[in-house]
């Protein structure tokens, strides 16, 4: 079994930028690490969405509901850079 | 005592049409016009032992399969649609507990529904509706809980002695600002009131109330954990969406009923109704749509064990699809039953314009029409990754399933194997088939359109409800219907080999899809012999008032 090492915080942070500015129809430079999705007005749902892009973005395992327990991008992608992956058990 | 095999159920509760007692149509119209909720029904359910159908296995009640679950539902439905909602809601409010509960709660909870006691689910609220984020009932405390706030619209919220609770558990709310509280009522005595019985439209007898709490106590702990409510709600809408469309189905079982029953029956211009063209079309046409939608409605049953992951793209699919083709074939049948589908009595004791009244509450609860069609245009990018083999076990009607593993539920699926790949699923497995010649072009048919309907569904990333146009709304309707036509298919091919009978002879799916498709262009010929052997079948399961279902023939056991 090979161990993949988690990518980095910054080149998580960037591709969410652009994803997150794509995804809320804005102007990328208006979004940034202290961004929180629900103030962009993407709802709960859409927010799930991101944990399936970056998963095939980076080819690595994203905790399904991983955009509800870090609710901004930079938090997010601190979360996944140390290779925060499961959920609770319960869900 | 064990209780009735759900395929035996049906024959079990006996002829509603001719029974002039509690599970007869006659009592349900009565009750329904009393606005009065159907005790002596649901405690012959109790007798039968249909409660420990609600409670896993693996917590002493006898609750295996999904399938089985769903058979048992119709079953009641085709009874009386107050009685299946009014004593099966129970699931609404345990399924919590059963899916992500702790081992002790889940063995308290299991006693209960064991012992015939209803337990709601307190979720929604006058003010907020589906906006389940903007819930301001909260629950203070760490030990026990102090809960505040009302409850609106709950099913047995009256009659119920238990209740999970959806409340603020954080402040600020947000995704995770939500937990679900199993509130016991005899614990919170004076600390809650119920609120008056709400008048409705149809399922007039069911007790639709509310619940109000003023620092009502809760001594366990949050289900599935603190913040693990909205999740754990999704979820269970997963199961519930299912069991619903299963709940449509007994319920235009008995709309088709007795309308056959009256098209042989009635003369007119010296022949009876059945000999007029269009009336034998529009039978045959419900018949051959109510066994599609059973064939998905099982299938989306058995997927919660075999593709737990897609189930919820899948439920959505069949929360929209069953229930308002059930309001449509209802509206087509009234047709052919004339004035007398506007009657509260005569025929069947009037039961039809209260089923026409009741299916009604079956696209609204647990996720309304605009929220499954959302939640479907949400699987778009989900869909695109779903190329491969389509999870056909779900397909294979009756065959034993694996244990639900409630953790492989998903609120938004990865990756869901789609329309097209159940239809080209399908399409492999078609030769030796029944119809295999005209179902081939069909089913072809039916992947080209199901990837127009995709790609362009894809196109549209809403990133909210204000972001949900009447174009999608549109898109993910017509996306429904092709793939429910094509999961019927799947059912076909898998099951008929094993099962036979009606379901292998494949004149209903042959008949479903040409309507799917637009009528016309698919061997009219071929058609026609379809519609006649089908009509053949109904008017035999008229007479020997058995259900009218693909799995009619697989009861045999039953007395």
């Amino acid at each position: 079994m090979t161990i993949k090492m988690p990518p980095t915080e910054e080149a998580l942070r960037e591709w969410m930028i652009a994803a997150v500015a794509r995804l809320a129809r804005v102007d990328v430079a208006t979004v940034g690490p202290a961004t929180a999705f629900e103030d962009l007005g993407l709802s709960s749902l859409v927010a799930v969405t991101l944990a399936s892009e970056l998963s095939d973005a980076f080819g690595i395992e994203v905790d399904a509901l991983i955009t509800w327990d870090y609710p901004t991008i930079g938090a997010v992608a601190q979360a996944l850079s140390k290779g925060h992956v499961a959920g609770s058990l319960a869900e | 005592m064990s209780p009735v095999e759900p395929l035996q159920l049906d024959r079990a509760l006996g002829d509603p049409g001719s029974d002039d007692g509690p599970l007869g149509f006659s009592w349900a119209v009565r009750l329904d016009e009393g606005e009065e909720f159907p005790t002596e029904a649901a405690a012959e359910l109790e007798r039968l032992g249909v409660s420990s159908r609600y409670v896993p296995a693996h917590v002493g009640g006898a609750l295996r399969s999904f399938e089985e679950l769903a058979c048992t539902l119709r079953a009641i439905a085709r009874r009386d649609v107050t009685l299946a909602v009014g004593h099966g809601k129970t699931l609404l409010g345990t399924l919590p507990i059963f899916l992500a509960g702790d081992s002790t709660l889940k063995a308290r909870v299991a006693e209960r529904v064991l012992a015939g006691e209803p337990i709601a689910l307190a979720l929604t609220e006058r003010n907020n509706g589906t906006d389940l984020l903007s819930s301001v009932t909260w629950a203070e405390g760490s030990s026990v809980r102090s809960v505040n706030g009302e409850k609106w619209l709950i099913n047995n919220a009256t009659r119920a002695t238990a209740a999970s609770v959806f409340a603020r558990t954080r402040q600020q709310g947000g995704p995770r600002g939500f937990s679900l509280l199993f509130m016991d009522k005899r614990e919170a005595q004076g600390a809650y009131a119920t609120l008056p019985k709400i008048r409705t439209h149809g399922i007039r007898g069911a007790d639709i109330s509310g619940i109000r709490f003023e620092n009502a106590p809760c001594s366990t702990q949050p289900i599935g954990g603190e913040g693990a409510g909205l999740s754990i709600v999704l979820k269970t809408f997963t199961v519930t969406r299912t069991l619903i469309a299963n709940v449509a189905v007994g319920a235009i079982d008995s709309a088709l009923r007795i309308v056959v029953a009256f098209a042989r029956a009635r003369s007119l211009y010296g022949g009876t109704v059945l000999e007029i063209p269009h009336a034998r079309a529009a039978l045959c046409s419900a018949a051959a749509d109510l066994l599609a939608c059973e064939a998905v409605s099982l299938a989306g049953a058995r997927m919660l064990h075999s593709a737990p992951e897609e189930a919820t793209f899948w439920s959505s699919v069949l929360k929209y699809h069953v229930p308002t083709t059930a309001e449509r074939l209802v509206r087509d049948l009234g047709v052919v039953f004339g004035a007398r589908h506007y009657l509260r009595e005569g025929d069947a004791s009037g039961m039809f314009q209260k089923i026409q009244r009741d299916i009604g509450i079956l696209s609204v609860f647990d996720g309304n029409t605009l929220v499954n069609l959302s939640n479907i245009v949400l699987h778009a990018s989900a869909l695109s990754r779903g190329a491969g083999e389509f999870v056909s076990n779900a397909a294979r009607l009756l065959v034993p399933v694996d244990e639900i593993d409630p953790r492989r539920l998903a609120i938004v699926a990865h990756r869901v194997h789609g329309a097209e790949e159940a239809a080209r699923d399908a399409l492999a497995h078609l030769s030796g088939r029944n119809h295999a010649e005209i179902l081939r072009p069909m089913l072809e048919q039916v992947v080209v359109r199901a990837h127009a309907i995709r790609t362009k569904m894809a196109s549209f990333a809403p990133r909210g409800p204000f972001d949900v146009t009447p174009e999608l709304v549109n898109l993910a309707s017509r996306y429904a219907r092709i793939a429910a036509a094509a999961l019927s298919a799947s059912v076909f091919v898998h099951s008929a080999p094993r099962l036979g009978g009606l379901i292998a002879a494949g004149d209903w799916l042959v008949l479903s899809l040409a309507h799917e498709l637009g009528e016309g262009e698919w061997s009219p010929g071929a058609v026609q012999g379809c519609r006649e052997r089908l009509l053949e079948f109904i008017l035999h399961a008229t007479e020997r008032r058995v259900s009218f279902s693909l799995l009619s023939d697989c009861d045999s056991g039953g007395s």
